[in-house]
Parts: C-alpha cells; structure tokens; sequence
C-alpha cells in the first residue's frame, strides 16, 4: 500500500478548478465558481473576489455591507493580517489580479496556507484572470450577436410588415377595381366577393357591411362573409341584441372602433351583447356617402383577441371609402339608367310619330298630287271641248257637236265620281258614314247590279250565289262594294270576273270577287287597301281609276263589321266578309 | 427536569398511520419536545406518517425523508420507520425547506438555510440537519448554498433521501407538507456540545492515475488510455465484469475510484461504464488533469471508519456523555458489508453507550466542519448530541 505523497493534491486542486472554469461562460459564473472553487480547494472558510475595491464576491461571509469584525470573525485564521483595498485588515492570503485589477483572498481557520499553497493560489488566480478576459470577450461576442439577432428579428419583421404591406395593398387593388369597374347590376356580388378576400387575407372570421334608414339607428348586414362552418348574422342586428348604435355615435366622430378583446369595452351591457353574438375582437368602420354616414364596415373575430395593426384598419378605412363612393356611383348610375331609358324610349316614340307623320305627309302630298291630278284631267277636257264649242260651234257639223258634248258629259261624269269617291273616304274616315244595316238577300242584290250597274262596264260578269245567302249590311254599301271590286278587276285584270259567296260559319259569310289576270304584284300587295294607291301592271292597257276605289271598300267592309283580304288564286282573288244576319227566316 | 433529551421510536408496521403514531410513542421522552426527526420506508405513505406522528406531536417541528432503509439502536432495517425527538429547554430549533431543487439546487440550498439565520449566535453549539432530495441535481451545490447563507460557524450534517434504490423519487417532509425536489433543513442550537464524523474506510492502492480526459462525472481516459480497459487491468479483473452496467456496478461496488484532496480521499462511486466508449461514469466529478486511484476497501476497513466516525464526533463534546446519535450511513456501505452491517449498528450503539440511536442509508452523505465542501459518497457521517 502506497499513501499519496503530499505535494500531489495541488494537481488535482487546480485541475478541479480549471475544469469549473472551463464549464462556465458569463462573467458572473466565472466569478462564482473561481471564488467558491478556490475555497473548496483549500478547505478554506472564507474567500473573496474584490475589484477595484469593490467586494463582488464572497464564501463564508456576506459580500454586501460586511461587517469588518465579521469578516475576520469569518476567517478565523492565524494568518498574518493583510490590507485588501474595499475589504480592510483580514488575516487571509492573497494573490493579487491584474487587468482588471483585484485580489483573491482566502483565509483557513485550520492552519495558514504554506507556501505551495499560496502558488496555487497565484496559478489560480492567473487562470482566474483569464478566464475573465474569455468571458467578457464571450460576453462581447454574445452582445455582438444578440445585437446581430436583434437586427436580423428587426429585419425579418420589417421585411414580414412590408410583405404584408404588399398583400394588403394588392388586396385593396384588387378591390378597389372590381367595385368601381362593377356594373351596377354587378355589385352586390363584388361587395360580397371583396368581403370574403378580406377575411381571407387577414385570417378572419366575419366581414359584416351593415347599414341603416337614415332616419334610424337600426341596423342591418347588407352583406356579409363569414369563414367556412360560421352561420351568418343575417338580417336585423338589433333584433340580435346587438346595440350597434353606440359605435355609429364613436364612428360619427372617429375614423374606426377597434377592439382588440372583450375586456377593454368598458359599458359592461355592450360587452354583454358582444359576446352574446361571439364577437372577441373587431374594427368597425364608417361608409360615408357624400356627406351622411350611411353604414359600417366591421371586422370580427369570433373567438381570439387580435391586436390589429394599424395598416389593417387603414386598409379597412380606404375600404370603407371605396364602398361608399362606389355605392353613391351605382345610385347616380341607376338614375342616370334610368333617365336614358325614358329618353331612349321617348326618342323612339317621337321616331316612330315622325315616321308617321313622314308617312302621313307623304301620303298627303301623294293625295293632293293625284287628287289635283285627277281632277285638272277632267277638268282640262271639259274646258277644251266647251270652248271648242263656243269658238267654233257654228262652224262643226252636227255629229262633230254631239261627240264633243259626250265627250264633255263624260268627263264631267268622271268628275262626278271623282268627288263622290273622296266625300265617301272622307266620311268614312271621319266615321261619318254609319250605314243602316239591314238583312240582304244578296243574289237579288247581285242580279240587279249585273243588269243595271255593270251591264256597261263589266259585261263578262258572271255571278255564282246561292238564292239563300244573306248578309246583315247596309244594301248601299254592298252594292258599291261590289260595284267598286268588279270596276277594279275589269281595269286591272282579265275576264271572266266571277262574283261568288259562301257561309264561313254561323255569323259570317265570304263575298269573293275574282279575274283571271295577272294579280297584284306581292310587293304592292301590304299597300292596296290605301287611298291613291294604283300599281303598275304592265299590261299594255292605261288603267285609270281614282286610286280609292279599294279604300272604299275596307271602309265600307268595316263599317258594316267585316273585313276584307286579298289572295293570289290565278289571278287577283278579293274576299270580303260580311255578318250574317241573326234569326233568318227562311223566305 | 432534564434541560436536554433525545428519543427515539422505531416501529415495522404495516399502516403507516400506525407506524407514525407508535414512533411518535416510542420517541416522547420527556417533557418540551422541540423537533421530529423521522425516517421512514419509501412503501409508506408519507402523510399517513406525519398525520399517525402528529396524533401524538401535534406542535413539534417535524422534519423527514424517504431512505434506503432505517437504522435505529436494535440494527438496521427496510420497511419501517424511525423518529427521533429533541427535547428540553437545552435546544433551541428552527425548521425550513427550499424547493425546486431540480430547477435550481444551489437556490435551494439558499432557500432551506435562510430562515435559520437567526439561531446562529444564539447559542454556543449549533448545527443544521440537512435532508436533500438527491435525485435533483448537484448536491454539492445545495451545500454551497447552505454554506453562503449559515457560513463557516454552523456545521452541517445529513443525507440524501432514498426510494429503497429504486432511485425514481424520494419524498421529503417538512412539518406538515410533503414534498419531492427539495431541501428541508433543521438547525439545532444547544448550550452543550455537538460532535460530526465523518469517515470512509477506503485506501487508495497503487500509483495514481492522471486523468487525461473526462467529461464531469464521466471519466473517458486515464493515463492517455480508455479508463475502463485501465481500470480492469488495474484490478486483474476478468473482462467478463464488464458485460453490463449491472455487472459493472456489482464489481464496482468493493473497487471505487479515489480523489486526493488536500487532507482527504474522497470516494468516486463507479455507477457504470460505456463498453463502446470504454469509459467509466461515476456518481461525482472526476476532474481532468487531476489524479485518480484505485481504492481498496473491506469489511474491516468499513467498519474501520465507523469506529472512526464516531470517536470523531464523541471528541467534539468535550468529555460530555451523548444523549442521542444520529447515522447517516451510504447505501453502498450497507452493499459492502452485507450481513456485516448489523455489527456497523452494534459498534454505533456501543459509541453511543445505552444513548438512542437513530438514522437512515442515503443516497449521499452531508457533512460540513471546516471549509465549505460538506458533500460525500460511501462515508459514515454520525452527529453526536450531548
């Protein structure tokens, strides 16, 4: 068995106190562990680390405000007394520290360091000194890379804020254009749309626009997102026991509302309500239009508190004052619609009276043209013949005389017609020419026409009606109806002209006036019942005719309460319609 | 009237209200009792202890800890609980604890001494029982921490809590909380003399080691060579022992390392090793660049540093008869010794000649005179009242 020699234990003194040394990094801990490793070593009671007369640290006394006695009472030592600046006489030993300047000092009661001790001491002191330097350079080093984490927090936050910034700038772009590029049929669905991009991109849980009347402090959601799985307020607020008033008396006089959470609304009834409708956290802003608050813009978080940023309540305010803007266009838009509505119709109805006046005008001057037309013709012949008459009537032979005077009956008989042609139109037109409807056997009517009327002018006639036919019109009107059809067929068409007629049901009859001509061109036909209408037929024969003979007749057809039509059926095919006399008593 | 006593009660049942209660019993011994000291079973319930004690003690300053196993005078024993009473106008006690250990053990220490300022200087002969939870953090820490606030005229004696090594948790109670992490500390002031021992029994053998690399309590080489492949040769061991931790740790066990201090050797219990790593972990900093030694134990030796240990504290009382002793006593001295350990007991009993003796296995031993190191492993540290 071997005992340790003496001298060996310093070795392990000192390397226990650079192995605790070594484990420790701030200034404070190096100081601790030297002043607590450097008593532990020497089984001392007492040891002290004083700097620049400064006690920083103590073992086996208090380091703050010691008590000179206490001290010494502490070290209970025989060492000889030594003077240690800030501490005063202790009987300890010491090593002096350089730079920064100081001493370390331990005191045994047992017995008194020996000299081996007191240069372990020294090297502890020493390696004390140095592992100060590594720690305040460790501690510069740590400032330097706090303050470059500081910058690189500082960073990262500023690069996140300008990042979000940029979001919420092309958030509000986006907004911005699609309510004011929104036709006004368009934009509730924008105002819905840009609600739920709101949400989205501030991670929300509501975007509620509420109006009110402007005569009322009751509100109502005009629109509103809320996330996935959130029922929606819907409808009245007041009636869900929000009493949003109060906010539109704070918006009246601010720019936003924000709660950040529950806690901070003071009225204790409103907090109340707030929560009642699962509202934690909210901006609430004022939509202006023009110069009256016409509603608000409300963020809501159901369930967390949100410190809200000032640039998201900014955003939300520019918001607002989009809304309101946009709104006040979409109404201006809406009356401005309107207005051109009423103007684009009322441009019409002048167009359409203009057209028609255009129309009247034209078929004015046409009537005064052919009008004057046709009765300078007769006139001009009467003229001419009577005068040749006057002048050289005792010079011309007698059949010479009577040929002039027929000539001059004729034309005066033209005339004649003439005239009655236009009171009829004119009387008809004026509703003047009632008629006294009475029940016609027609083939009487016919028959008579045949041999009396038309036997001149329309010899090749024929007439093809049942004895039993009856119409309930005035007898007159029939007859110059037919009369005005056959002279328009022999004119115009080719014979035969046959005169039919048949029962079509219970209350009418058809009176159908047909030629075997060429028939009335399609083009002309949409104009043939109109005054002075007269197509060309390019038959190689002048047809002369008043040009009112067929309006006549849909007057008198009318008149009498039927109507008249024309059909192409080899030839020129006129249908008239007539009622059939109620109760006919089978003669 | 008596101006000073202490009793002891011991008790193995099997309800733990019923144990407190009978070691309440059995330790009122006198009239004026000042301070419970109990140590007890990690199988019982610790409050059911305190409230059977405070059936009987209702006032007193109670203070205690789970162990690896009880020590009263009729010998060693598992399962059951002591409680040793001071009583008498002759002492004066104060109780404290401080908690978190295992967030802050220095503070700790710092917490569990600061209300005791006060019984120093009131009178001549003063001392601090420590009970520390040594499952959390350094030990030798709350020493320091201890230290810094009572300073160099109050010694300190005591030991770690135990959990029957089961070395999961260990409870510790002061008056009526009970509680895990912490430090609970009762200092003990007297006109008459009170005596600390503390011994190992072990001899470093051979030359030194120096310690070429270790980290904290792992030691990784010794003399430039991988510790554990030093360490078995060292001892002629079959590299067989070093199959497991288990194995190593049960060889371990008679073979710790030694570190020379100035005027001691102090014990570096070998817990395990790393067979990839080939290193040794201890249960305490083993420093680099230090020297280490292979120590040499037995029975003899053992038993040795018990008589030892208290001759040690039986000197400190100035000729006065003890009143009462109390053990703190390292679980692997218990290990080492085997069915031995119940002649360690006698041998106290007799140090303490017919006075009552009392005290636990620990998980560590306190132990502080001069100085301001008071922590141990596999040492005897015995607390002699007068």
């Amino acid at each position: 068995m071997t005992a340790p020699r003496p001298e060996i234990w310093p070795a392990t003194e000192l390397a226990e106190f650079l192995v605790q040394l070594s484990g420790v990094t701030t200034v404070d801990d190096v100081v601790r562990t030297a002043v607590g490793s450097a008593a532990e070593s020497f089984d001392a009671e007492v040891a002290a680390l004083v700097f620049d007369g400064r006690v920083v640290r103590t073992i086996g006394f208090p380091a703050g405000d010691h008590d000179q006695d206490q001290v010494v009472a502490a070290c209970r030592s025989d060492t000889p007394v030594v003077t240690v600046p800030g501490l005063g006489e202790v009987p300890a030993t010491v090593v002096s520290l350089q730079d920064p300047d100081g001493w370390l000092l331990v005191a045994r009661a047992e017995e008194p360091l020996s000299t081996v001790e007191a240069g372990l001491l020294a090297a502890m002191g020493r390696s004390l000194t140095l592992a100060l330097r590594a720690a305040q350079l460790v501690a510069g080093e740590r400032e330097l890379r706090q303050a470059a984490e500081q910058q690189a927090t500082q960073n990262k936050r500023l690069a996140d804020a300008i990042a979000q910034h940029a979001v919420l700038e092309q958030f509000l772009l986006r907004a911005a254009r699609n309510l004011i590029g929104a036709q006004p049929s368009e934009l509730d669905r924008a105002i819905r749309a840009t609600l739920g991009q709101l949400g989205d991109t501030l991670g929300l849980d509501r975007c509620v626009l509420m109006t009110r009347p402007p005569d009322g402090d009751v509100l109502s959601t005009r629109h509103e997102w809320a996330r996935a799985g959130l029922a929606g307020f819907g409808g009245d607020l007041d009636a869900a026991g929000i009493h949003v008033a109060s906010w539109f008396r704070d918006l009246s006089t601010t720019q936003a509302v924000v709660i950040a959470a529950p806690e901070e609304i003071v009225d204790t009834e409103e907090r109340a309500a707030l929560q009642a409708l699962g509202i934690a956290a909210a901006v609430v802003v004022p939509v202006f239009r023009g110069s009256t608050m016409f509603g608000a813009l409300a963020l809501i978080n159901t369930q967390t508190a949100r410190d809200w940023r000032h640039e998201e309540v900014n955003v939300l305010r520019v918001l607002g004052e989009v809304l309101g803007s946009t709104l006040d266009r979409r109404e201006a838009l809406v009356a401005l619609g309107l207005a051109n509505e009423q103007l684009r119709s009322s441009n019409e109805d002048l167009a359409r009276s203009n057209e028609q006046l255009r129309v009247l005008s034209a078929s004015k001057d046409e009537f005064v043209s052919m009008a004057s037309h046709e009765l300078r013709t007769p006139l001009t012949s009467i003229l001419g013949f009577t005068e040749t008459l006057r002048r050289h009537g005792d010079v011309l032979g007698e059949v010479q005389r009577d040929s002039f005077l027929d000539a001059v009956e004729r034309h005066a008989r033209r005339l004649h017609r003439l005239v009655a042609d236009l009171l009829d139109v004119s009387r008809i037109e004026s509703g003047k020419s009632t008629g006294v409807p009475s029940t016609v056997r027609l083939r009487d009517e016919l028959d008579a026409l045949v041999r009396e009327d038309l036997a001149i002018h329309a010899p090749h006639v024929t007439v093809d009606v049942d004895p039993d036919l009856y119409v309930f019109a005035d007898p007159d009107h029939v007859r110059r109806i037919v009369i005005n059809l056959v002279e328009n067929a022999s004119k115009y068409g080719e014979p035969p002209i046959e005169v039919a007629a048949h029962d079509v049901d219970q209350d009418t009859l058809e009176l159908i006036v047909r030629d075997h001509g060429p028939g009335v061109p399609s083009a002309f036909q949409s104009e043939l019942f109109e005054k002075f209408t007269q197509a060309s037929t390019g038959v190689q024969r002048e047809a002369t005719g008043t040009g009112l003979g067929l309006a006549i007749v849909r007057g008198l057809a009318h008149v009498n309460g039927g109507d008249i039509r024309y059909e192409d059926r080899d030839g020129a095919c006129f249908v008239v319609t007539f009622r059939r006399p109620q109760a006919v008593a089978t003669p | 009237m008596r101006e000073r006593w202490v009793g002891v009660g011991a008790s193995q049942a099997t309800d733990p209200h019923d144990a407190g209660r009978e070691i309440a019993q059995g330790a009122l011994s006198g009239p004026s009792p000042k301070l419970a000291v109990t140590f007890f079973s990690d199988d019982y319930d610790a409050a059911a202890i305190r409230d059977g004690i405070r059936s009987v003690l209702p006032d007193v300053e109670l203070v205690g800890c789970s162990t690896a196993g009880e020590i009263a005078a009729a010998g060693p024993g598992t399962s059951g609980a002591v409680l040793t009473v001071f009583g008498g106008p002759g002492f004066d006690v104060a109780t404290a604890c401080g908690e978190r250990a295992d967030e802050d053990t220095r503070q700790a220490g710092v917490d569990a001494a600061a209300s005791l300022a006060r019984l120093v200087g009131e009178r001549e002969h003063r001392a601090v029982i420590v009970l520390s939870d040594g499952l959390a953090g350094d030990q030798e820490e709350v020493v320091r921490g201890l230290y810094e606030q009572l300073g160099s005229a109050v010694p300190l004696v005591g030991g770690c809590a135990g959990d029957d090594l089961k070395m999961v948790r260990t409870t510790q109670i002061h008056n009526d909380r009970i509680l895990n992490n912490a430090v609970v500390t009762a200092a003990l002031a007297s006109d008459a003399p009170l005596g600390v021992g503390v011994r190992h029994g072990w001899r470093p053998v051979g030359d030194p080691m120096l310690v070429t690399s270790s980290r904290g309590n792992v030691v990784l080489r010794l003399d430039d060579r991988p510790a554990l492949d030093v360490y078995l040769e060292r001892l002629g061991a079959d590299p067989s022992v070093a199959a497991d931790d288990a194995s190593i740790a049960r060889f371990a066990l008679t073979h710790p390392l030694g570190v020379v201090r100035r005027n001691r050797e102090e014990i570096r219990f070998v817990s395990g090793a790393d067979l990839e790593q080939r290193s040794l972990t201890c249960i305490a900093n083993v420093p680099q660049g230090g020297l280490t030694w292979i120590m040499d134990g037995d029975d003899e030796s053992v038993l040795h540093a018990t008589d030892d240990a208290c001759a040690d504290a039986l000197a400190q009382l100035d000729g006065a008869a003890p009143i009462g002793f109390l053990a703190f006593d390292c679980i692997a001295r218990r290990e080492v010794l085997g069915p031995s350990v119940a002649n360690e007991v006698e041998r106290i009993a007799t140090h303490a000649g017919g006075a009552p003796v009392a005290g636990f296995y620990t998980y560590g031993e306190i132990a502080r005179t001069h100085g301001s190191r008071g922590f141990h492993n596999q040492t005897l540290v015995v607390l002699a009242v007068s």
